[in-house]
């Protein structure tokens, strides 16, 4: 019972993600993109993890999901903004990148069998257990990504004001990379 | 030694005091007076200068207590002087970037608050970076260090070069985020556990199998191959050193280039490799299970300096000359990594303390001359000798000191690389790094040469002082002075460095619970 839904979630993953690269249009992509995120949540849901599972859903599936949906209609693109096809040898060269990637983690996973996993502790994966976790053995980590979320927004102001007020000072004889295109 | 919270922190004052810094930066930047020109550098600039001090008594303490190392929160987090080491030269780097960077107009009127608060989370990035020894911390330490370097990438937002830098920046950074998230998902799944020492715990008995480890912790070295920019994930370093403001471009290619390394460091002589005698990390390595990655490793080092050597060739903007040079550098830091011995680990300690101050100081010409009013190509370096003679005199001490000749800081820092090569029967290696160092010569001596034998003026009267204001003029002296200096009384950071790595070195297995 439990192979046939991991095999279910997996197809349905693969296939998401398939989709999500193969697409032209962003929109069916992001859209794939959904099936992808709502798959693995339910491979996390076998793997007896139900709070991350549920997270994943709702940050993912949810809030990420929308927010590209809104970016990809408010830049409002059109066919020929989706830039052409790739040339052959450009096209080639990532398929045989995947390929030795694949290879690489086919031979890893074939080599030897993953650690044998079951829940070590009782309540693994409910939301307590994910909470005392996250704030014992990784209050470090966890406290270091609030400062990285903090730079990530202050990021996004400085990329989105606009000096109406303060034009920039006239550059400096061709100070810094005005000709940057290579 | 396992301890509380509260005596966790004492150990963690560097980071702490940055965090502090960096919110009072915002703080300031956002209720501040109005009229508060170059107020915000100076703040951050001081809290730098206070967490290089908090590393350096940190430092001090280790060493006066006999305590080799520290492990905080659960043995994730490492306190030791390999540690501090690269803190120490990180929080130097970031220090003079603040400093230098309080004079450039364009960063003051695009809003220093957001620079330096940008600024400060990337120290503190490279600062997790240097002690973390968990797969989870590890990530979390090198996307601090990377979200805000591709923002600063782009910090000029008119000027097209540098938003592509960032965009470049950002899209292969994901790239190799990307991936090497792939090979630690592998690694946890292999293992069952996040912890380095578990890792090695995990191969040593047998539970783990060192080939299929060995093959992500490649997916791995892509990540990090990228941030220390080593061939073939360097292509992003010429676009992007080339279109970031320059005072970034100086901090990426030394401060974020050292917290690479220091986790490069760590995690593979964690994992895949053991010390002969438990105690002595200063002395010979064993490979575990040695599926040949110290030839991998090596042929990439070569790769990397050959790329970077013969591109730099043909350059004609400056910036995009010590990218490449940049690029050449990681080669050579990557010679000490594949020596297996303490001497290697220390040359490569060395060779970057040095490096950093030489970089610094090319990097800061640069701002010097095109904040003066003059350009960043080669050709607008033309009788700079003459016309700013200080200027002209630092900038040939730094590129004479890249390339490697003596009196200078990075001929020490080559003979020590080479020596810990030839020692350890890496001969053909050590002939390859001495061949692309003799070719570096020639496009260094291209920029000097263009500083003194072109545009000569006729007569004295002919001069046109190119005048870089003292600011500049001090803080070239602050890195001449290191990059001489090093080069003739080299012994106590030889010592220091010899020291980091004896007294701690990468952290050996321990016995540790496959889950915590």
């Amino acid at each position: 019972m439990r192979d046939a839904f991991f095999v279910m979630f997996s197809f349905l993953a693969i296939l998401g993600g398939f989709l999500t690269v193969s697409r032209r249009s962003p929109m069916y992509s992001a859209l794939s993109l959904m099936i992808f995120f709502g798959a693995v949540s339910g491979v996390m849901m076998i793997l007896s993890a139900p709070f991350l599972a549920l997270m994943q859903l709702m940050v993912y599936a949810g809030a990420i999901l929308v927010l590209f949906l809104f970016v990809i209609m408010l830049l409002a693109l059109r066919e020929e903004d989706s830039g052409g096809e790739r040339p052959w040898p450009l096209q080639l060269l990532a398929g045989i990148g995947c390929a030795v990637l694949f290879g690489l983690i086919a031979a890893a996973v074939l080599r030897r069998e993953f650690v044998a996993w079951q829940p070590d502790k009782p309540g693994f994966g409910s939301p307590e257990e994910v909470g005392r976790t996250m704030f014992a053995d990784f209050v470090l980590p966890f406290e270091v990504v609030s400062v990285l979320i903090l730079a990530a927004t202050m990021g996004a102001v400085v990329l989105a004001k606009k000096h109406l007020d303060k034009p920039e000072p006239p550059a400096q004889g061709g100070s810094t990379g005005t000709g940057g295109g290579h | 030694m396992q301890l509380g919270v509260v005596e966790n922190l004492s150990f963690l004052t560097p980071e702490i005091l940055l965090t502090v810094t960096l919110g009072a930066v915002i703080a300031l930047d956002i209720g501040g007076p109005k009229d508060r020109k170059g107020l915000v550098a100076r703040l951050a600039a001081t809290g730098l200068g206070a967490t290089l001090l908090m590393v350096i008594l940190t430092y001090f303490e280790l060493e006066t207590k006999q305590r080799a190392r520290v492990f905080l929160f659960a043995d994730s987090f490492v306190v030791d002087p390999f540690s501090m080491f690269f803190k120490l030269v990180a929080g130097v780097c970031s220090f003079m970037i603040a400093l230098f960077a309080a004079k450039v107009r364009r960063i003051e009127s695009q809003g220093e608050g957001e620079f330096y608060t940008l600024l400060l989370v990337t120290t503190l990035g490279i600062f997790l970076m240097a002690g973390v020894t968990d797969l989870v911390g590890m990530v979390v330490a090198i996307e601090t260090l990377s979200i805000p370097s591709y923002i600063l990438a782009g910090f000029y937002k008119r000027d097209r070069g540098s938003s592509e830098a960032s965009l470049k920046y950002v899209l292969y950074g994901a790239t190799a985020s990307g991936s090497m998230l792939f090979g630690l998902a592998f690694l946890y799944g292999l293992s069952g556990t996040t912890s380095f020492q578990g890792i090695s715990a995990a191969i040593a008995s047998g539970r783990a199998d060192v080939l299929s480890i060995s093959l992500m912790l490649g997916l791995v070295l892509i990540g990090l191959g990228f941030k220390i920019s080593a061939a073939p994930f360097h292509m992003w370093t010429p676009d992007v050193y080339e279109g970031s403001p320059t005072a970034v471009t100086a901090y990426l290619s030394t401060a974020s280039k050292a917290g690479g390394f220091a986790i490069l460091i760590r995690l593979f002589y964690s994992i895949l490799a053991r010390p002969e005698v438990a105690s002595r990390p200063e002395g010979q390595w064993i490979p575990i299970g040695d599926p040949g990655w110290t030839t991998l490793v090596a042929v990439i080092a070569v790769v990397t300096m050959t790329i970077g050597n013969l591109a730099a060739y043909k350059q004609t903007n400056v910036k995009r000359l010590l990218a490449y040079s940049s690029i050449a550098h990681a080669g050579y830091i990557l010679l000490g990594f594949v020596v297996m011995h303490g001497s290697g680990l220390m040359a490569m300690l060395f060779y970057i303390a040095t490096y950093v101050f030489m970089n610094l100081g090319a990097f800061l010409c640069v701002i010097a001359v095109s904040e003066a009013g003059g350009g960043e190509e080669i050709s607008d370096f033309r009788g700079l000798g003459w016309r700013a003679p200080f200027l002209g005199f630092c900038m040939a001490a730094f590129l004479f000191s890249l390339t490697g000749l003596p009196p200078l800081a990075g001929f020490v820092g080559k003979v020590y690389l080479f020596a810990a090569l030839v020692e350890h029967g890496w001969v053909w290696l050590s002939v390859v790094a001495a061949l692309n160092s003799a070719v570096s010569l020639y496009y260094y001596v291209r920029v000097v040469k263009t500083m003194y034998l072109e545009g000569i003026p006729r007569r004295a009267g002919d001069v046109v002082p190119l005048r870089i204001g003292s600011h500049f003029g001090i803080m070239l002296f602050v890195c001449l002075v290191p990059t001489i200096l090093f080069g003739i009384y080299w012994q106590p950071l030889a010592r220091l460095a010899t020291w980091s790595v004896g007294a701690s070195a990468p952290v050996e297995a321990r016995p540790v619970a496959a889950h915590k």
